[in-house]
């Protein structure tokens, strides 16, 4: 059993954990199939931005990269955090978290360990977007923006947010298929939330909007919603963030950082607090 | 008993009338009247200055939020006049030919419970020349609202006259050209252009526009939220005059462009944002027009414009272009280095002839147009494809606060090579699996 107080011993363990899960991901075709098919969507994106352009003559935007690099750094957190949802709960599936905490791993290494692996993983998987927005910047002639590097910190932050939801929720569901179901039901219902006040406000904005109209009923009810969500969804966070890195709101985008920041010092708390009270046999 | 009593009371199905009527009344007053036509109400009359020009609203009993522009003259005028319920927009409407009487009194305004301000009714009236909104358009309060109508009045009769005279005038001219061309020289061929007198000349347009002169409240405030009440000249308070006065500024000033391709004359696009970028293809040619605009709250904004706005939002702030700039210059950069400085010039949008559909933008020639299509700079791109920059100066040589975009050709041919590259993190993982599996053949057990 480790001495609780040895925080060298702890973070030991936290190393081989981190090395060990990141290693059998990185191992496997799983990860860089998700990364090439976030990376094509992201190309759908920007070949669409060069189609309008060609057809239209002109296009005027803030920084045509920002909306690729935002779906592929979503797909990837949403990967990796399922994948660490199932790392851990299959861990007690099968019994083998119990056998883990009986030897030199306590509640809050394994988790820190897992999340530590994961965030690893999603630096590899920006490192490809990196090289993929770079030759995207000079073969199509975009032109470099510091902005795109201000977005890859601000996903990681975003990214470590989504992989300690997945933790929290594999905690919590304590079968991986509960697990998984729980992880992808509450970000399915926190992303619905907001593309419906999307489509909603898009209604309104194209109806001539009347006091009475029922449309309005709803709308009024997402805003107050999504209002809500915006503070829960790591990703409306990062959208927040990327609006004010092109407003050159410093304050604003540190402020989204922050609540970013805590969103992921939470939920890792949370998870190691209801392992802890759960023990590792659920 | 409960039983006996629900055999033998009244149906619910005869209260049900009732409750759809009063059920709604109570929830929303004006929803009583708006069963019936036309309902006398209190109402404030709004003349307020929308960072260009001044509009006019009504605020309605069923709204309680005036919105106002801050630091800038505006009009508050208390009418009763008669209000119905217009069901194709749903909106309370102002029947102003019906009824629209004055409210004597005094408005007071309060910060919070503190009365800060008791403003008295004044004279106003707006004024403008549409050729120059923005240098002429003036609220003139008390006696020079009296004396500003009446300056206009006297335009308005001079034009009548001037009008009078020249078609007096073209009449006279009309007589004498038919004269000349039944006289007898004309018949002999020996008429000369100099025989014919010279056509009178035409009266321009009145361009300057005027409303009556009413009275109202002019206020200008401070950017806060106020509470507003309307005191009787008996010392009571004007039933449906309380309502909360939402002054708000501008929170950011800045330029907008209007980008206009010259192949799609019909799509132009709109560049907000400071530090936009405009794309587009090597070889095309772009005008861009320069406005001011102001960043504001959007549901202030909208609010303001229109009291019974349902659209907007609170968490939203919006760009509101106004008036085209004048007397500016386009730098072209190169990097950091100014390659060319554009006039702002006039353009003539032609559309071509024949079954070839499009349209054609050539300089504006004075002599054979009155006024030109749109003024902007023509921006030709070339084959270049190192990005350019522009930005507005003034005659000063001070750059236009939020002027400044870059503008890049893209390569819109290269899209496929980004699908390749979009496909190397699988090649990656493919390369580390076979590795893996030619290392792990290489394991040797040893018995």
């Amino acid at each position: 059993m480790i001495n609780r107080n040895t925080w060298f011993q702890r973070w030991h363990a936290i190393k081989v954990i981190r090395g060990r899960y990141s290693q059998v991901t990185l191992e496997h075709l799983g990860i860089y199939i998700t990364i090439a098919i976030a990376l094509v969507i992201s190309t759908l994106a920007i070949h669409n931005t060069l189609r309008f352009t060609e057809q239209n003559v002109v296009f005027v935007a803030r920084q045509p990269l920002f909306l690729p690099i935002f779906i592929c750094t979503v797909l990837v957190s949403l990967y990796l955090g399922a994948i660490a949802s199932v790392s851990v709960s299959r861990e007690r599936d099968r019994k083998t978290l119990e056998a883990l905490m009986y030897g030199p791993v306590d509640e809050s290494a394994f988790l820190l360990g897992i999340f530590l692996a994961h965030l690893q993983i999603f630096l590899v998987g920006l490192a490809f977007l990196f090289i993929w927005s770079n030759l995207a910047i000079w073969l199509l002639n975009l032109g470099f923006s510091i902005e795109i590097y201000s977005v890859f910190l601000a996903s990681i932050v975003m990214a470590s947010a989504i992989i300690a939801f997945g933790l929290l929720t594999a905690v919590w569901g304590d079968k991986t298929r509960t697990a998984l179901v729980i992880f992808i039901l509450i970000l399915l219902f926190l992303t619905s939330v907001q593309v419906a006040d999307q489509i909603v406000s898009n209604i309104v904005v194209s109806s001539n909007p009347t006091s009475n109209d029922p449309i309005l009923i709803i709308r009024n009810a997402m805003a107050i919603v999504t209002r809500l969500v915006q503070w829960l969804s790591p990703y409306a966070q990062l959208i927040q963030a990327m609006d004010a890195m092109a407003n050159q709101s410093l304050i604003g985008l540190l402020g989204n950082l922050g609540v970013l920041l805590a969103q992921t010092f939470i939920l890792l708390f949370g998870s190691v607090k209801l392992l802890s009270i759960k023990g590792a046999r659920g | 008993m409960g039983k006996g009593r629900i055999k033998q009371g009244v149906s619910i199905h005869k209260f049900l009338p009732i409750l759809i009527v009063l059920i709604p009344s109570l929830i929303n007053p004006m929803m009583a009247f708006a069963q019936e036509n036309q309902v006398e109400e209190f109402v404030y009359g709004i003349t307020f200055f929308d960072g260009y020009l001044y509009g006019n609203a009504v605020s309605p009993p069923n709204t309680d939020t005036i919105y106002l522009i801050a630091n800038v003259k505006n009009v508050i005028a208390p009418r009763n006049t008669m209000i119905y319920y217009w069901p194709l927009t749903n909106r309370y409407l102002a029947d102003w030919e019906s009824k629209n009487q004055l409210v004597s009194g005094t408005l007071e305004i309060l910060d919070g419970n503190k009365l800060i301000s008791t403003i008295e009714l004044d004279k106003y009236l707006v004024q403008y020349d549409s050729e120059n909104p923005l240098d002429t358009l003036k609220l003139h309060v008390g006696q020079d609202a009296e004396a500003a109508y009446d300056h206009f009045k006297e335009l308005q009769v001079q034009y009548q006259n001037d009008m009078q005279a020249y078609h007096i005038a073209q009449q006279a001219y009309r007589d004498k050209v038919s004269e000349l061309l039944e006289s007898d020289a004309a018949k002999k061929g020996e008429l000369t252009e100099e025989d014919f007198p010279d056509p009178p000349q035409s009266v321009p347009p009145m361009t300057l526009h005027s409303q009556t002169v009413a009275e109202g409240f002019v206020i200008s405030l401070p950017d806060g939220t106020y509470h507003i009440r309307m005191r009787l000249p008996d010392g009571s308070i004007q039933p449906n005059s309380e309502k909360r006065l939402l002054v708000f500024a501008e929170l950011e000033e800045g330029s907008s462009y209007n980008v206009v391709p010259e192949s799609r004359w019909t799509k132009p696009e709109q560049s907000d944002f400071a530090d936009n970028a405009i794309y587009t293809t090597t070889g095309a040619t772009i005008y861009l027009t320069p406005f001011r605009q102001g960043k504001y709250n959007e549901y202030y904004y909208r609010h303001m414009e229109d009291p019974q706005d349902q659209s907007s939002r609170i968490d939203r702030n919006i760009w509101v272009s106004f008036e085209p700039l004048k007397n500016v210059t386009l730098e072209v950069m190169q990097g950091k280095q100014i390659i060319e400085r554009l006039p702002l010039e006039g353009f003539i949008v032609q559309q071509l002839s024949g079954s070839a559909k499009g349209y054609e933008v050539v300089a504006f020639n004075p002599e054979t147009r009155d006024k030109p299509s749109f003024e902007g700079y023509q921006i030709e791109l070339g084959n270049s494809l190192s990005g350019l920059g522009v930005q507005l100066v003034d005659e000063n040589n001070s750059i236009i606060k939020g002027s400044h975009r870059s503008i890049r050709t893209l390569k819109t041919n290269r899209a496929w090579i980004m699908y390749l590259i979009a496909n190397l993190p699988f090649l990656v993982g493919v390369g580390i699996i076979l590795e893996r599996f030619r290392k792990i053949r290489r394991i040797k057990v040893v018995e």
